[in-house]
Order: C-alpha cells, then sequence, then structure tokens
C-alpha cells in the first residue's frame, strides 16, 4: 500500500471519530441544507425535495452539488429519507433536532 | 527492491516515527507529567496517565504492521534509557522495553487470528474504536512487560495502563483536530 493511501485511510478512520464526537465541520451546501430543512418545518413533518431545492437558502446550488450533498447527509444520518411516499420527503434525523432543540 | 521505495517505505516513516515518538515522549514526561503530579502526587515511577508514545505504538502498528516494531525501536530504547539510565538495560530490562515495542503489533496480529482484521486496509473500513481496542489489549502487555521487568509497585503499574489507554485516544485527538485545522485551509 502506498504512503498516500495510508495517509487517506488514517485521515478517514480520524474522520469516523470526528463525525462520533459531533465535531465534523460540514459544508457549505450541507449545512444550508439542514438549515432549509428546518426553516420548512423538517423538525416535525417531511419536506419535499422541490421545496428544498427552491428555498432561497438553497438558490444558487447546482443540481447534482445539491443531490450530492443530500445523499451524503443521508447518509451520514444529518437527515432521514422519509419511505413510503412516491416524491422524496427529508426530515432532520433524531440527532438534528436534539442540536436544534427540537 | 528501488532506492526510492526503501526511502518511501521504511527510511521516511522510520524517521518520522521515531521524531513523533520523541516529541509525544517529551509532551507526555515534561509537559503533562508535572501537571499530573499536582492532582496525583503519589503516581511515581515516570508513571504519565496520558502516555502519547504509547498512541504512536499504536499507530505505527496499524499502518505499519512488522515493520512498525524496527521503525519504533530506536526511539523507544532511546527514550527507556532517558528513564531508567543503565539500570534499564540489563537483560529484562531491555525485555521489558521490547515489549513496549511490539505489543501493539503483536495484538493486531492476534487480533486477525479471531478474524478481526483490523489492520489498515483498502478492503476493510478503518474504525477508530477498533485501533483503539487494539491499543487497549496492548497496553496489558507493555504495562506487565515494563512493570514487571522494573519491578515497579502495582499502583504505578495501573497508572502505566491507565496511561496507555488514553494514550492512544489522546494521539488520535491530536491528529484528528490537526486534519481537521487543515481542512478549514484553503
Amino acid at each position: 500500500m502506498k504512503s498516500i493511501e495510508k495517509i487517506a485511510l488514517l485521515r478517514h478512520m480520524l474522520f469516523g471519530l470526528e463525525k462520533d464526537l459531533g465535531v465534523e465541520n460540514l459544508s457549505a451546501v450541507k449545512r444550508d441544507i439542514i438549515y432549509a430543512v428546518s426553516l420548512l418545518n423538517g423538525l416535525n413533518e417531511p419536506v419535499e425535495t422541490d421545496a428544498l431545492r427552491k428555498h432561497d437558502l438553497l438558490a444558487g446550488v447546482t443540481r447534482s452539488t445539491f443531490f450530492n450533498a443530500l445523499r451524503s447527509l443521508v447518509d451520514d444520518h444529518h437527515i432521514k429519507h422519509v419511505n413510503g411516499s412516491k416524491r422524496s420527503y427529508y426530515m432532520l434525523s433524531d440527532r438534528n433536532k436534539e442540536d436544534l432543540g427540537g | 527492491v528501488g532506492k526510492g521505495a526503501v526511502l518511501g517505505e521504511f527510511v521516511y516513516p522510520l524517521l518520522s516515527i521515531s521524531v513523533i515518538y520523541i516529541f509525544s515522549f517529551y509532551a507526555a514526561i515534561y509537559w503533562l507529567l508535572p501537571f499530573q503530579e499536582a492532582f496525583f502526587p503519589n503516581v511515581t515511577n515516570f508513571a504519565s496517565l496520558l502516555f502519547l508514545p504509547h498512541g504512536v505504538r499504536v499507530l505505527s502498528a496499524w499502518m505499519y504492521g512488522w515493520r512498525s516494531i524496527p521503525m519504533i525501536a530506536p526511539a523507544a530504547l532511546l527514550t527507556h534509557w532517558l528513564l531508567f539510565g543503565s539500570a534499564g538495560f540489563s537483560i529484562i530490562g531491555i525485555a521489558g522495553a521490547m515489549s513496549g515495542v511490539v505489543c501493539a503489533t503483536l495484538c493486531f496480529w492476534w487480533l486477525s487470528w479471531f478474524g478481526l482484521y483490523f489492520r489498515i486496509s483498502l478492503e476493510n473500513t478503518a474504525n477508530w474504536r477498533d485501533v483503539m481496542l487494539a491499543g487497549s489489549l496492548a497496553s496489558v502487555i507493555n504495562t506487565f512487560g515494563i512493570g514487571v521487568a522494573m519491578g515497579n509497585p502495582a499502583r504505578t503499574m495501573a497508572a502505566y495502563f491507565i496511561g496507555d489507554i488514553t494514550g492512544p485516544f489522546g494521539c488520535m485527538l491530536i491528529l484528528m483536530l490537526a486534519f481537521k485545522a487543515m481542512r478549514s485551509v484553503p
């Protein structure tokens, strides 16, 4: 294994620690998605993807960046995908509800 | 094996690990220990309750496997001499020092016997808890190795054990903060 791969894996492992300690830095887009979900009442009820994309906070974000960030937030359990609907809906995860006082 | 590969795969890591090990030893003994002695004056024999060099051993063993043994040995023997002087270089004293050098590598190897392959790998996602588990097992070997070799009392051995548990976590925390700071630089 090359040194660069070792450093990358070390960094990845320590990012896991960062996430577990809840001190990871989210990118500006990810942060804005969380803010937008909370402003659209995502603390209490599911928010539809189109409504989220049209939110002022995310107005200048390209489609691919938006969906990449959204998927990453779901993977990292910051927000959750709500099942059972034809369209995509999202809510804040319990962890973020606590952070936002929900 | 080319000269570049030897430099990249062994010589540079050896130099980096040696410098980091000695620096972490200096921090543990000369910065943290006086602070600790203000609160726990009865823990003696240079037993730091946050022994960062054990974290260097564990992370080196995680990254380099068996090769970490010759990479850690020079710095570990130097710091052993700084702590114990010539008294630490009897046969049993050297055995005690070497228990610290090999403990982490042995633990990663033993754990792999039970299907717990925690070593660095592109296939397995690395988990800091797995590395902590290996480091904690390694602290048992190191505590008994150095404690028995140097005839330390139980209280000192308990402090070694605690220092070897907190050391890897402290190291990972410091590295995590360093990487976090690097990420914030554009």
